[in-house]
């Protein structure tokens, strides 16, 4: 048997040309990609400035995709988020989102990344508990202390008891009386989230697991708390009921010429938040939950309501859809809702 | 404020008619549909409070239920507690037997009268 010097293998990697190569990357041996330390096979995928689905969609999407893209075919992936100026929640809660889906599938794909320079955004990711999710070198962010942050929770069934928690402070923040409708419609809304997780969003698929994540942030300057609710299922329009007129639409749309037209989700999903009986058990009284939420949204109890799945972005206040290039994989609620506590008043 | 319905001719509205006060009884954090959903779900409530309420109370006897004093209610439980029991013992039944108060939300009153009467179509 021939001793690993001797193997061919061994002769081409010690070869003057491979010890020259070296040489010239500043090698000690381990080879790196220039200009990173990123090591060698693994995807380095770069954060747009702005990353927010809810502000940039389409950039904030294609770096998700590709993110997730790369996972699929178990390559490690580095996230680098150094360039990012404007971060917001939602964008917080998706990188969580593609951190699952990482552990997905029985085998787990390596991800890493390093942190934003800009101060704001990396506040925002220590205070929304974000670092308590992923596992850092030094313990960061395990203890928020930010007074105007519902820290980020988790779950995969319906958690009546944390839907009180952040229905709490909410009411805290925003002064407005525990027991008044408004402030139970807050709690009805996050119940409704979490059910919908727990019932439609993934449809028959077993592999994944039901998981949801939840944020409460409040913003003084405008008296709003902001609720972010996440999960990463097959997104409303893959599980909602189709009916004869969608398969008509899509027909007619296949001839489009902008392949950004193609999509229908933004329909679906404007369907299914009015309720238009798109719920697949196909039982009257089934398929409520959307709706209840919409219907806060258009009695003004909630200030803004969007909704991002797949290929379609609705606003669902201001009833304006978005056709997306890139597919969100899951469900984003976004809503606000105002309080009756002056600006700056504590 | 009385928010439930009068009681139909026929029914006994007695002043010993059994009360249920979710938020005391059942819990102030109701839930959504089902038991495999997560804690304090419609069809537990139904089936551990509802139903043996409606049992030891006598066939036609009426049952009072309390909506004050929760979070608030998913469309989910408030369906499958009324809606899911309208559809086991009959709508006309759950509409003769079952009254409801909420000084809170008195809309809640109609709601679940229309999930009752929506059990039979």
């Amino acid at each position: 048997m021939k001793r690993v010097f001797q193997r061919p293998r061994w002769k081409k990697h010690s070869s003057a040309r491979m010890r020259y190569q070296l040489a010239r990357s500043g090698g000690s041996g381990a080879v790196y990609e220039s200009g990173s330390v990123t090591p060698k096979g693994t995807v380095r995928v770069v954060a747009p400035v702005r990353l927010s689905l809810i502000e940039n969609p389409e950039e904030t999407l294609e770096f998700f995709s590709s993110v997730l893209k790369s996972v699929s075919r178990r390559r490690e992936v580095f996230l680098d988020l150094s360039g990012i100026e404007v971060l917001t929640t939602d964008a917080v809660m998706c990188l969580l989102s593609a951190i699952e889906a990482t552990r997905g599938g029985g085998k787990r794909t390596k991800m890493s990344g390093n942190y934003p320079v800009a101060d704001e955004c990396n506040r925002l990711l220590v205070d929304s508990g974000f670092y308590g999710f992923v596992y850092t070198a030094t313990p960061l962010g395990v203890t928020v202390n930010n007074e105007d942050i519902y820290a980020i929770a988790s779950g995969s069934k319906v958690d009546p008891n944390q839907a009180s928690e952040v229905k709490a402070f909410a009411v805290d923040h925003l002064g407005i009386e525990a027991g008044s409708s408004e402030a139970k419609k807050l709690y009805t809304s996050i119940i409704e989230c979490m059910a919908n997780t727990r019932n439609h969003a993934y449809g028959d698929e077993r592999k994944t697991k039901r998981k949801w994540w939840l944020m409460a942030h409040y913003r003084p300057e405008s008296c709003t708390v902001s609720f972010t609710f996440v999960d990463n299922g097959l997104g409303i329009p893959a599980t909602v009921r189709r009916k004869f007129a969608d398969a008509v639409r899509t027909t007619a749309r296949a001839l489009s010429v902008s392949p950004r037209s193609q999509y229908i989700d933004a329909d679906l999903i404007e369907s299914a938040m009015k309720g238009e009986h798109r719920t697949k058990t196909r039982l009257e009284h089934r398929g409520k939950g959307l709706r209840s939420i919409y219907d806060g949204a258009k009695d003004g109890h909630l200030l803004r309501l969007q909704v991002i799945s797949r290929h379609g972005m609705v606003d669902c206040t201001e009833d304006s859809k978005r056709r997306l290039s890139g597919a969100f994989e899951g469900t984003l609620v976004f809503w606000d809702v105002s309080g009756t506590r002056k600006p700056h008043d504590e | 404020m009385y928010s439930g319905m009068f009681p139909e001719r026929g029914s006994r509205m007695t002043s010993d008619a059994r009360t249920i006060n979710i938020a005391m009884e059942f819990s102030s954090t109701p839930g959504a549909r089902y038991r495999s959903d997560g804690p304090y779900s419609g069809e537990e409530f139904r089936e551990a409070i509802l139903e043996t309420a409606l049992q030891e109370s006598g066939p036609d006897a009426c049952v009072e239920i309390v909506l004050d004093g929760t979070e608030g209610y998913a469309t989910s439980f408030l369906e499958e507690a009324f809606g899911g029991l309208a559809r086991k013992l009959g709508c006309d039944v759950c509409l003769q037997r079952l009254r409801f108060r909420s000084e809170e939300d008195p809309l809640l009153v109609e709601e679940i009268q229309r999930y009752i009467r929506g059990a039979d179509e």
